[in-house]
């Protein structure tokens, strides 16, 4: 109790600062707002300086909401050039993860660690590494949040193709959601959930189904909501990504602008200007674990939840920071609430989308492409 | 270096904090050692061992409650499970307990389901995630009143 009294505290002062430095960034390069419409909340982010949401909004574009409801959550965003000594954590905090009932020296040895408070009132990611730094501080009484990121060379330390992605997985998995490694294609009526490990195929089976019926809500993260026994898929990012020698397999990005990503030896693009091809939330009537196969067609065939488990829960349970054994344990459920398939796909995929017609078909919910 | 042998009542409990699990039916878990950044996937009998190696059932009872829920157990059954429990001990996903958690129970799980064929436990062991999985190693300071 008194140690959550003294980290309270503690994060109190933690905010100001952060805040203080916003405003500093915000008098010296200006401010955007905008506000998006995420899981069904709105969010209002402003951004400190032009340049950060040159980087940080495209991703998000889709989400755009011009109504005038009061936000959920409102979030300031600037970037800085700090030295590590300045990033401490406040003091109860530290000392708070010293004595956590994770691994002795963890963190002592960790080249990149996460360190992630789940208070009251108070929710924290401080993610430190060479060249990268995201501390996002969410304080759930208020509805504010503040984001600070490194700034090198002017270049704000942040994945373009899913930014906030921490704070937003804070934000959200409190109120129930979980954040998984996943991509989703359908409509307001029905939707399927894609589980693949990086390389598995959710990119192929989205980019498949790009332009068709089978609208896009996401090819790497996603919020999951159960509710009553039904799960739902929300839209976080409209950014995805293709091997540069695919890109004419798939006539809708002749219309993109495709720029290489860094990290892998993809072209990443963003689709907010084609708000038709996407969607923002669907019910997801069932998952699909995509295979790749030599067959000349593709075809879906039953999965376990086994199956479908094993691949959605390592490669989500440690995205972006949250708690792994209650991620792990909503995924557990989402994978028992929904049926399961195998999707082998073919060596052409351009049947991919009336495969996945069929099946929402089968399963109850209305065609789509029909 | 290999701890003693394990004896019929020896008990376990959770290797480490790091290790997250999901059982998904009586028969199917999902073990994910967030330190190594290896998971597991364990089916039928093996299953059922860490299932009721987590119930806080000695050695002995674990035996006994495979050999409930499995049909043409082996002769050997007790030495089997007895190796997986140490296999499991061996990979840091188990630990030896003093003895039964609060309210553990020393008696053997009831039937869970109509006995299936036995097969001898084994540890699917995948190493094709660990980069992800220990990339961002979490400190996960939780409230003590959440």
């Amino acid at each position: 109790m008194a140690l959550d009294a003294h980290l309270e505290a503690d994060l109190d002062a933690y905010f100001a600062r952060l805040s203080a430095d916003f405003d500093q960034s915000v008098d010296a390069g200006g401010a955007r707002a905008r506000c998006y419409r995420i899981a069904g909340q709105r969010i209002a982010v402003r951004c400190a300086g032009k340049r950060l949401a040159t980087f940080l909004l495209p991703a998000l574009q889709h989400l755009a909401d011009d109504t005038a409801d009061a936000a959920s959550l409102e979030v300031d965003v600037f970037a800085a050039g700090v030295e590590e000594k300045e990033l401490a954590l406040p003091a109860a905090l530290r000392s708070a993860a010293a004595t956590a009932t994770t691994s002795d020296g963890m963190h002592e040895s960790a080249a990149s660690p996460v360190y992630t408070y789940l208070g009251r009132r108070y929710l924290i990611s401080w993610f430190t590494a060479t060249a990268h730094t995201e501390i996002s501080l969410v304080d759930v009484d208020r509805g504010r949040a503040v984001v600070m990121l490194q700034d090198v060379g002017g270049v704000p330390s942040l994945r373009a193709a899913a930014p906030l992605r921490s704070l937003l997985t804070l934000w959200f998995e409190r109120r129930g959601m979980t954040l998984v490694h996943a991509a989703a294609v359908g409509t307001e009526l029905g939707g399927l959930l894609i589980a693949a490990k990086s390389g598995g195929g959710k990119s192929t089976v989205a980019l498949a189904c790009l332009g068709t019926a089978l609208r896009w809500a996401g090819d790497d993260s996603l919020l999951v909501e159960m509710r009553e026994g039904r799960a739902r898929a929300h839209s976080l990012y409209c950014s995805g990504s293709v091997f540069a020698a695919d890109v004419d397999l798939h006539p809708p990005l002749g219309t993109l602008s495709l720029q290489p990503r860094l990290d892998r030896p993809k072209m990443q693009f963003f689709l907010g200007e084609h708000g038709a091809w996407l969607v923002d939330t669907v019910p997801v009537r069932a998952i699909l674990v995509p295979k790749f196969t030599e067959q000349t067609s593709s075809r879906v065939a039953p999965a376990s939840p086994s199956q479908a488990l094993l691949v959605l829960g390592p490669s989500s349970v440690n995205l972006a920071g949250g708690r792994p054994a209650q991620r792990l344990s909503r995924i557990a459920a989402l994978v028992r609430a929904v049926p399961c398939f195998t999707l082998e796909l073919g060596r052409r995929t351009a049947d991919v989308p009336a495969v996945i017609d069929d099946l929402l078909a089968l399963l109850g919910a209305a065609p789509i492409t029909a | 270096m290999r701890p003693a042998l394990l004896r019929p009542d020896s008990v376990f409990a959770l290797g480490h904090p790091r290790v997250v699990h999901e059982i998904l039916d009586p028969k199917d878990a999902l073990l994910i050692d967030l330190e190594q950044g290896v998971y597991y996937h364990l089916e039928d009998v093996a299953a059922t061992i860490w299932k009721s190696a987590l119930e806080g059932l000695p050695l002995e009872a674990i035996a006994t409650a495979v050999e409930r829920n499995y049909s043409g157990c082996e002769d050997q059954l007790p030495a089997a499970v007895a190796a997986f429990a140490q296999a499991l001990l061996d990979e840091g996903l188990l630990t030896l307990a003093s003895g039964p958690a609060n309210g553990a129970s020393t008696a053997p799980s009831v039937v869970e389901h109509e006995p299936t064929p036995y097969r001898a436990p084994s540890l699917d062991r995948f190493t094709d995630l660990q980069e992800l999985l220990r990339a961002d190693p979490i400190c996960e300071v939780l409230n003590p009143n959440d």
